[in-house]
């Protein structure tokens, strides 16, 4: 008989795994909070791997020649055990882990972001040469990829690679003399690498370090998804807040955990730095303090990341402190002095429950930001702008003051946004725009193209079809009736109105392109710029209040390129790069311009645009002709051939053809 | 005093490449009493330009020299002794002295020696290895963007590595000699075989007795010799790098008692699983997954090299290490206290070792000067490595000079610099060229430019005093292939 298939889903599939990596299981302060049960979201058609909708575990060991066999979740043993055993020597569990963490991840990004994820696609050509983007199902992931210790995310194979190595005896620490570790059982390196791809597939330029802070984004966000992930399970903040006794501090409580979590892995000694430490002097735990100074001395790309994380987890400490400031004083009967002894039990549950309401929170609005930051050159200004346009957005009412605490927490650091005049929530951010700022009718122009999208990719799940309908609205599609994006832009071709587009935009539209560089479209022909659209997302978030957010997202970026050269007095020029000349122009440089749109779904209109303009914004305005943006461009002229190279500390990087292999390899003893 | 030593000629030959040979003529009035040479050698050097610098040395010493210096066993250094072995045949030395690191009697330099030539070894098994592999998968031509370009790099680097583990045993400039192929080893022998007199030199030891340099107090700083080798282990102290990321802090180092002589690194062997056999897919289930594998469609994600390629990483550190077995050292001049300083390569940990208690306290009791009074005193600095990042120390070295007219020699030819350093750019430091600048008044002499031209190093010279600038120009000559400072100290 065929067996009736079931209609029913479980919402979760429950998985058990390590909550920091093996080696906490072996101090007897964590051993009993380090396993956890992760609940990812359910698959029905789950394949060994495991593989599933996002990701295909892959389990080749070239250096051992070995493949070894996938397990497969779905088996009635491992499922009603809430899977494997964590274990060191079985590699079916090794690959469990990985999938669960990295499911986590993913579904902690598909919450606040309001939409499925995609990879960043790869570009093929066909037999006559034609580039085309291609769909990625799933990453790939390599659970044994090499030996050493470094684990990374490679955007060319569309791949994440996990390391395994001997331990070395360090003294007091708790690796086995010779044991060999595996980076793949560690939620955070997990948690991190997974963070690279999710932002890799939202924004590909920012690998580009054009400014200092570009390069510590990458790393710094990828720890702040891993940190900030950890306090979600309250079972963890919950043994901590439990052997805290009197010492309620949030600070140090928090800061301390973040700092131990940190630990274990290895891959945080910048961010030790940035938290705190204990002072040798007096054995006392003390938080390192910021200083306005902070942003302008920490250059060197660790450093700089781990001053966004310090930034964003000192805003979540602030938050911590003030929602439970009322369970201190009813615990503590004003005192804010908890008496000696263990605390008591239900006042552990609130506070460790408190805390993982703030870090899910704060994941949430931190992820939600980088909707509204520019697609190219990003700095943690801008960053600062999203995060508290996005929330403002979203949240009307800001009662815990969130927004307040994560700007204190910037300005502490010396973090101000270029351009604006003081810092409060209404001057940062940015303020949507109205239909006089859209005078021309860029949304009106766009209205039907907007309508139509909107139509046909609403109700769209399936990630490989919300891919190809987009790109048919992208490139335009006659049989379907779409016309697309770029030709809609060109349609009108009035003076006022490509002037208008440009001052939106931050991209050159008029025929002048050619003087910055900028190559022609492939598509439309000679006489049309050539603009390369990003993403084109549909996107539903709700909000606290049960509000709905309905928008479409589009990103456009612009590529110029630009020869640098020093005039006679010593200062930098930057002029239109020109092929086939013999004599030296100069630096080469792929200056890149762009913005984010953001339109209103229930009434078609432009809400947002976040521009890296190509040119300078004032020669905009009055009637001169559009000039280079040199600030921008001396920035990422310091960035890629002057003094910041070196002061970020990339000047003497190993070469490698994997970018972020480089950044976090491990200088291990070479005997 | 008039029989003691009272001015040094320090001359700093082209190699025709990156390359350290330096020629000591130390005079008492006008007449050369002793004469030392320190290294030669050069990157891949051409045997032409060698021959021509061994020659020039032949002449100016008439064929004898009191004191033969070999600092460290890297081609840069010592390739001129197979490359120019006719020449230097021909010239007598009266004296030889190495690093301990060279004493094939030193418990730890035994240790030390052996399970470096391991390592290069299994390096060169692995870059090979890569390369190999690379070349077969070049055969498969696929239809994604960055593929093809991402193995050419890949094959880049590896041949790259390949250059600089062929550089570490010193077979790169020797490859094309007629005569056979000597390497770095070979050229060592031949140098521990010039003199009787060959002698193996400890941090803290004083040599004051040297018949000829009545006056001058050779005080060995480094390498450091310790049982657990950390020094060594610590090419690249973040502290002392010249990268000016000044708020950065300090990582307390590990204590080191207890600890064995010498840590277990990756010793994984090849082709063995770290899992049990069980979990191995085999047959029929390996089949198909290796077909799904070997597919275009996955073709361009595989890993097959990545494991491989760490060898590059690695192959940059051994480098590093060996340039730490350097043997630094500081002559003070005469009555004068005025000091010149002769690190070799030495990197952070050996300018640390330096100043170790055991090793300031003897060199403080034996020759009356410390570490730190040495730099202190530092008026003539050859500086380290060519000017690396990494080949001056800051805490331990460039910021404890501060005598008022400190001069600057480096040994670099920055055309030369090979891409497998780091490239030119690199080379020099700009960070530390910045210092420099400041400390020495813009007196840097560098072997590819003389006097150097750069604009803050003009304007500095510019607010000095005329008879002082005068008196700089006057004592930098530049010869035919070596630049050469007087230092006058009477």
């Amino acid at each position: 008989m065929k067996k009736k298939k079931n209609t029913i889903r479980p919402p979760y599939r429950k998985l058990r795994g390590y909550a920091f990596d093996p080696t906490t299981s072996l101090d007897l302060d964590t051993a009993d909070i380090n396993q956890i049960i992760y609940q990812v979201p359910w698959e029905d058609d789950l394949e060994p791997g495991p593989e599933g909708e996002y990701i295909k575990v892959i389990d080749r060991d070239p250096a051992s020649n070995a493949i070894y066999e996938p397990v497969d979740l779905n088996d009635p043993v491992i499922l009603a055990s809430d899977g494997l055993t964590p274990s060191e020597t079985n590699p079916k569990f090794h690959q469990q882990m990985l999938y669960a963490v990295i499911m986590y991840t993913i579904k902690n990004f598909e919450k606040a972001l309001g939409r499925k994820v995609l990879w960043s696609p790869v570009e093929k050509f066909d037999k006559a040469g034609k580039r085309k983007i291609e769909f990625v199902e799933k990453m790939l992931v390599y659970p044994h990829a090499f030996r050493g210790q470094n684990a990374y995310y490679s955007p060319d194979r569309k791949a994440l690679l996990f390391g395994y190595y001997n331990a070395e005896p360090v003294d007091g620490g708790l690796f086995l003399p010779g044991g060999i570790v595996y980076s793949c059982l560690s939620h955070d390196i997990i948690a991190h690498e997974t963070t690279h791809a999710l932002l890799d597939g939202m924004y590909s330029r920012y690998m580009e370090v054009t400014h200092p802070d570009v390069g510590g984004f990458h790393e710094g966000f990828a720890d702040i998804v891993a940190l900030l992930q950890h306090f979600t399970y309250p079972e963890i903040v919950r043994n901590q807040i439990r052997k805290a006794k009197g010492q309620l501090d949030a600070e140090n409580l928090l800061a301390k955990l973040a700092v131990e979590f940190g630990q274990s892995t290895g891959l945080h000694h910048s961010l030790r730095d940035a938290i705190g430490k204990t002072n040798e002097d007096t054995g006392a735990w003390e938080r390192s303090l910021p200083s306005t100074r902070d942003y302008e001395n920490n250059l060197e790309c660790h450093d700089r990341g781990a001053l966004l994380v310090s930034a964003v987890f000192d805003a979540f400490i602030a938050i911590y402190k003030n929602r439970t400031a009322d369970l201190v004083r009813l615990a503590t009967n004003g005192t804010g002095v908890v008496p000696q002894g263990d605390i008591h039990p239900d006042l552990v549950n609130r506070l460790a429950e408190e805390a993982a309401k703030v870090a899910s929170h704060v994941l949430n609005m931190c992820v939600r930001a980088l909707d509204y930051c520019p697609p190219v050159d990003l700095n943690y200004g801008d960053y600062l702008r999203a995060l508290i346009t996005a929330d403002r957005e979203l949240v009307a009412y800001d009662d815990h003051n969130y927004r307040i605490a994560f700007i204190n927490a910037f300005r502490k650091r010396g973090i101000f946004p270029e351009g604006v005049p003081n810092l409060s929530v209404d001057t940062l951010s940015y303020q949507p725009l109205d239909d006089q700022g859209d005078k021309a009718g860029f949304s009106s122009q766009l209205v039907g193209f907007l309508r139509q999208f909107k139509d046909r990719l609403s109700y769209k799940t399936d990630r490989a079809e919300i891919f190809e309908e987009t790109q048919k609205f992208i490139s335009g599609n006659s049989d379907k009736g779409i016309t697309g994006f770029h030709k809609l832009l060109f349609q009108n071709r009035s003076n006022l109105h490509i002037k208008r587009f440009e001052e939106i935009t931050g991209l050159v539209l008029s025929s002048r392109f050619r003087d910055f560089g900028i190559n022609h479209s492939r598509t439309y022909g000679r006489n049309f710029p050539a603009i390369e659209i990003h993403s084109l997302r549909i996107l539903n978030k709700s909000g606290p209040g049960g509000n709905m957010q309905n928008q479409i997202i589009m990103s456009l970026v612009q590529n110029c390129t630009v020869a640098a050269h020093e005039n006679a007095k010593g200062e930098m020029e930057f002029s239109r790069y020109q092929y086939g000349r013999r004599n030296n122009q100069g630096e080469k440089l792929h200056f890149r311009g762009g913005c984010t749109l953001i339109f209103d779904l229930d009434d078609l209109r432009l809400r947002h645009a976040i521009r890296k303009p190509v040119f300078a914004v004032s020669s905009n305005g009055g009637r001169g002709a559009l000039k280079f943006n040199k600030e921008r461009l001396l920035m990422q002229y310091r960035c890629e051939y002057g003094d910041l190279l070196e002061k970020m500390g990339l000047a003497g990087l190993q070469r490698n053809t994997e970018p972020f292999a480089a950044i976090h390899e491990v200088q291990n003893n070479i005997l | 005093m008039s029989d003691n030593i009272n001015s040094l000629q320090f001359r700093m030959y082209h190699t025709g490449s990156v390359g350290d040979c330096l020629l000591l003529l130390f005079r008492k009035k006008e007449v050369i009493s002793f004469k030392m040479l320190i290294d030669c050698g050069g990157w891949n050097a051409d045997k032409a330009s060698i021959n021509a610098c061994a020659a020039d040395i032949l002449q100016v010493t008439g064929g004898e020299i009191d004191l033969l210096v070999v600092t460290h066993q890297h081609e840069d250094h010592v390739s001129g002794f197979n490359q120019a072995r006719a020449v230097f045949d021909q010239l007598k030395v009266k004296e030889v002295w190495m690093s301990w690191v060279e004493d094939a009697n030193d418990e730890i330099a035994k240790i030390l020696k052996e399970k470096y030539g391991k390592k290069l070894k299994e390096l060169r098994k692995a870059t090979e290895l890569a390369l190999a592999q690379i070349r077969q998968q070049e055969k498969t031509k696929l239809n994604v963007k960055r593929y093809g370009q991402r193995l050419g790099m890949s094959k880049t680097i590896m041949t790259d590595t390949l250059n600089l583990i062929s550089f570490e045993e010193g077979k790169m400039a020797a490859s094309k000699l007629v005569t056979g192929k000597r390497t770095n080893d070979d050229a060592m022998k031949y140098v521990k075989s010039k003199s009787k007199k060959m002698q193996f030199r400890l941090p803290g030891e004083v040599i004051t007795d040297r018949k000829g340099a009545e006056g001058l107090k050779f005080y060995i700083l480094g390498p450091p010799r310790d049982a657990d080798m950390r020094f060594f282990k610590d090419p690249e102290n973040p502290e002392e790098l010249y990268k000016l990321s000044a708020t950065a802090e300090i990582p307390e180092a590990e204590p080191s008692t207890g600890n064995p002589i010498l840590r277990s690194g990756i010793n994984l062997e090849e082709d063995i699983s770290p899992f049990e056999k069980r979990f191995h897919l085999n047959g029929a289930e390996k089949s198909d997954f290796l077909k799904l594998y070997n597919s275009a469609d996955y073709r361009w994600r595989q890993i097959e090299n990545d494991w491989l390629e760490t060898a590059a990483s690695i192959a940059m550190r051994a480098t590093n290490l060996t340039n730490n077995t350097s043997l630094a050292m500081a002559i003070e001049l005469g009555t004068s206290g005025k000091v010149l300083l002769l690190p070799a390569d030495a990197q952070s940990g050996n300018w640390m070792g330096w100043h170790k208690p055991d090793v300031k306290r003897k060199l403080k009791a034996k020759g009356g000067k410390d570490t730190r009074e040495l730099l202190e005193n530092t008026v003539l600095y050859k500086v380290g490595h060519h000017g690396s990042h990494n080949g001056t120390a800051s805490k331990s070295g460039l910021d404890l000079m501060n005598h008022k007219q400190l001069v600057a020699m480096m040994p670099l030819v920055q055309s030369k610099v090979p891409k497998e350093w780091g490239g030119a750019n690199n080379f020099p430091a700009k960070a530390l060229y910045e210092v420099l600048i400041g400390k020495t008044k813009g007196r840097v002499i560098r072997t590819d430019e003389g006097i150097i031209n750069d604009p803050k190093a003009v304007s500095k010279r510019k607010e000095m005093s005329a008879v002082d600038r005068k008196a700089f120009e006057k004592a930098v000559k530049t010869g035919k292939n070596y630049l050469e400072f007087t230092l006058d100290f009477s």
